[in-house]
């Protein structure tokens, strides 16, 4: 981690780097720039020369003027070197001190070439202006240095050429160095407030790019914690996403567990509702048996008897027999008891055929989308099927709408649902009654539309639920049954059925010691993505 | 080559250019400090000269190239010493003809801007008599007659060839004109040569 030491220690040298880059950005650009005037000075130095002193004359002769010469030599002189520096090593201490003292000496010449013109002398502070653009006071400083050393010699060795005298004060070349220094301390002023601003501008830039590398790195950081966090949700995502599969499954599996349990349950009770008509139904045919022989033998009398009153000989032994036979046989009873037999044999075929297709309507095999089907009829077959839960303990009522409408379904999965709120009801009944089988409680099942649904109560007179738990029937493996009576799968799959398959409502209404009554309204028309009239009930 | 090396010989090229610079500038300024030779004027006036057309006036007479560059700054002193004394000094500027050169071929600007200077009197001299009279030999040769028609004065009015500005010629001019003395009544003139070797143009 980096202390705040550290973070000023950088800061300070990325201060220094900036500075540096941009000086030397400055002192790259003033160089060209006065490589150029450099160049356009000597251009127009020349040209002044052959304008102002072109030749020199002896009488009516003349020759180019010394003027013009130096103007070319001298000027070559002046502004060759510090043009090379300037366009080879741009930027460099001694480019720009070769460049001040090259434009200090070309006012020195530029002065001579005039013919000592006065006005040129502004030639000198121009250049110290235009060298306040390096923003280096110590360029300034090598300038008026050269100034100054100029008038300090030529004070000396030539006064009259600077001060127009033969002799004069050997001081007399400070007062004219002082108007440049004059200047100089306006333009060193500048340059060191310029300095300063650049100073500030780095410090200021080398604080900004730290506190950017700050916030990137912390960016980074959060963006990498962020990424992680994001590969962990996206793991928990996909772990949930198995586990609902994996759930689905389950409960597609405790579905099929809970229905083959129901069934299993049912199996009992209905191969007692088939084996009961099936006894009967054997006992008719051995009663019908034993009769037919009876009356196969007074037939046999009787054929005998009619064959010999053909011949005329009736015997009184066959007369005998056929009595005999008569009172064996007891036709009176085999006419009372033979239709009784057939008619109970009938019902018992008619009540197991009943049960079989009860069974095969309540499973409805096969049938594993929407369909459309008679809704009272489903909750006909499933009251048979499970008749055997209910009729030792409660009457079962039916009070169905005959008008009812065809109701899009899952025939076996809803059939399922009212299956295991009718053996609920049943074992709330048997629980409140104790098994007293004269005491028998009762379960009513109505349908009827309400508007675009279709509601089924199935009301009971068992014990109710309590209201601490009330909430949570639903709820997978919730029960109040005693251990191996229930799995608590059938509310919750009752549930799941009827509000994620059906997009319909189930809900529940008890009263404590009364009893409780089921609501499960199914929509009359599944359109899909749409929300139901149904669902809205129950969310309301 | 290393930095160091590098460094090194640009500072050693520095040092060159240097003493380089300060040659040629040496030449120069040895150039335009280099006094012609003065020769010995007429003590008075000549005869035959024309006096001034005051005679309490000092005569100044200033004989120049119209050519010459560097005269120009002679003119330029001219003015400011006319400016100074004018009521006290008549000037003449006797400028040099060739005397075979056409007409008009000394009137230059230099000749206009002499002319143009209260006091002063442009006037031609062909062939350079009246400049061999008088023994002015370069151009920006001045003498200064005293009203009585004594030589006060000889020399330049510039402190060097072509460069105008305060001079020492210009202060003992206006000190003999206006006080009648002065620690000199000499100084060098510098300036193109007036007549070829043989004395004649």
């Amino acid at each position: 981690m980096r202390t705040m030491a550290d973070g000023l220690h950088a800061v300070h040298l990325r201060r220094e780097e900036l500075l540096g880059a941009h000086a030397f950005a400055i002192h790259r650009r003033t160089d060209r720039l006065f490589a150029g005037l450099l160049a356009f000075q000597w251009a127009a130095g020349i040209l002044a020369a052959l304008v102002i002193s072109p030749h020199t004359w002896i009488g009516a002769a003349s020759q180019t003027h010394l003027h013009v010469y130096a103007a070319v030599l001298l000027g070559a002189l002046i502004s060759g070197p510090p043009i090379a520096l300037a366009i080879f090593c741009p930027g460099r201490t001694l480019t720009r001190h070769s460049i001040a003292l090259g434009q200090a000496a070309t006012s020195a010449l530029l002065i001579h070439l005039s013919g000592g013109r006065i006005e040129t002398h502004f030639h000198v502070f121009g250049s110290l202006a235009f060298l306040a653009f390096y923003r280096d006071w110590r360029v300034i400083m090598t300038a008026t240095a050269v100034v100054a050393a100029d008038h300090l010699l030529r004070g000396v060795f030539w006064p009259q050429s600077v001060f127009g005298v033969l002799t004069t004060s050997h001081w007399r070349w400070a007062e004219h160095a002082g108007w440049v220094v004059f200047e100089d301390i306006f333009l060193i002023h500048s340059c060191i407030q310029a300095r300063r601003e650049m100073v500030q501008f780095a410090d200021q830039r080398a604080a900004l790019e730290f506190t950017k590398a700050g916030i990137e790195e912390e960016v980074e950081k959060r963006t990498a914690q962020l990424m992680t966090a994001n590969a962990e949700l996206e793991h928990n995502i996909a772990e949930r996403v198995r586990a609902t599969e994996e759930r689905e499954r389950l409960e597609l599996q405790l579905q099929s567990a809970q229905k083959l349990e129901a069934v299993g349950q049912l199996a009992a009770g209905i191969a007692h509702e088939i084996n009961t008509p099936t006894q009967y139904v054997g006992d008719n045919t051995r009663f019908l048996k034993e009769c037919f022989e009876e009356i196969g033998g007074l037939l046999g009398a009787y054929d005998r008897l009619a064959k010999e009153a053909a011949d005329g000989s009736v015997q009184a032994g066959t007369l005998a027999d056929v009595e005999r036979a008569v009172e064996e046989a007891d036709p009176e009873y085999l006419r009372y008891e033979i239709p009784k037999a057939i008619d109970q044999s009938l019902e018992g075929v008619g009540r197991v055929s009943s049960i079989v297709r009860a069974m095969k309507e309540f499973s409805h095999p096969g049938v594993e989308e929407m369909t459309s089907i008679d809704l009272n009829n489903a909750i006909r077959s499933t009251a048979t099927v499970c008749r055997n839960e209910w009729k030792y303990c409660a009457e079962l009522e039916l009070d169905l709408d005959a008008e009812l409408p065809q109701v899009p379904c899952l025939p076996g999965e809803v059939n399922q649902v009212f299956l295991n709120i009718i053996v609920n009801a049943a074992h709330a009944i048997a629980d409140r009654n104790g098994g007293d089988p004269d005491e028998l409680g009762r379960i009513r099942v109505s349908s009827r539309q309400d508007g675009e649904c279709v509601e089924v109560r199935i009301e009971d007179t068992g014990g109710g639920i309590p209201e601490d738990v009330r909430s949570r029937i639903f709820d997978p493996f919730f029960t109040t049954k005693g251990v191996g009576k229930g799995t608590g799968q059938g509310l919750a799959i009752a549930h799941s059925v009827i509000v994620k398959k059906h997009r319909g409502s189930i809900a529940v209404e008890c009263e404590d010691g009364v009893g409780s009554t089921f609501f499960v309204r199914l929509p009359l028309v599944q359109r899909e993505g749409d929300e139901t009239p149904c669902q809205l009930e129950e969310a309301a | 080559m290393s930095p160091l090396h590098e460094s090194r010989l640009l500072h050693f090229l520095f040092v060159f250019w240097l003493v380089l610079l300060a040659a040629g500038f040496s030449y120069v300024v040895d150039y335009e400090f280099q006094p012609a030779e003065l020769r010995e004027p007429p003590p008075d006036l000549p005869a035959e000269y024309p006096r001034a057309a005051d005679e309490e006036l000092h005569l100044l007479l200033l004989f120049a190239h119209p050519k010459c560059p560097c005269t120009r700054a002679t003119v330029e002193e001219l003015n400011r010493l006319m400016t100074a004394c004018v009521e006290r000094v008549e000037a003449r500027v006797h400028f040099f003809r060739p005397r075979d050169a056409a007409d008009g071929w000394e009137h230059t600007d230099l000749f206009r801007a002499a002319e143009s200077i209260p006091g002063v009197t442009a006037l031609v001299d062909p062939g350079g008599e009246i400049a061999q009279r008088f023994g002015a030999s370069t151009s920006g040769e001045v003498y200064l007659y005293s009203p009585a028609g004594e030589l006060r004065f000889r020399g330049g009015i510039t402190a060097s060839r072509g460069h105008a500005g305060d001079n020492v010629g210009r202060h003992t001019i206006v000190e003999l004109v206006r006080g009648g003395v002065a620690e000199r009544d000499e100084t060098p003139v510098f300036g193109c040569r007036l007549l070829d070797d043989c004395g004649g143009a």
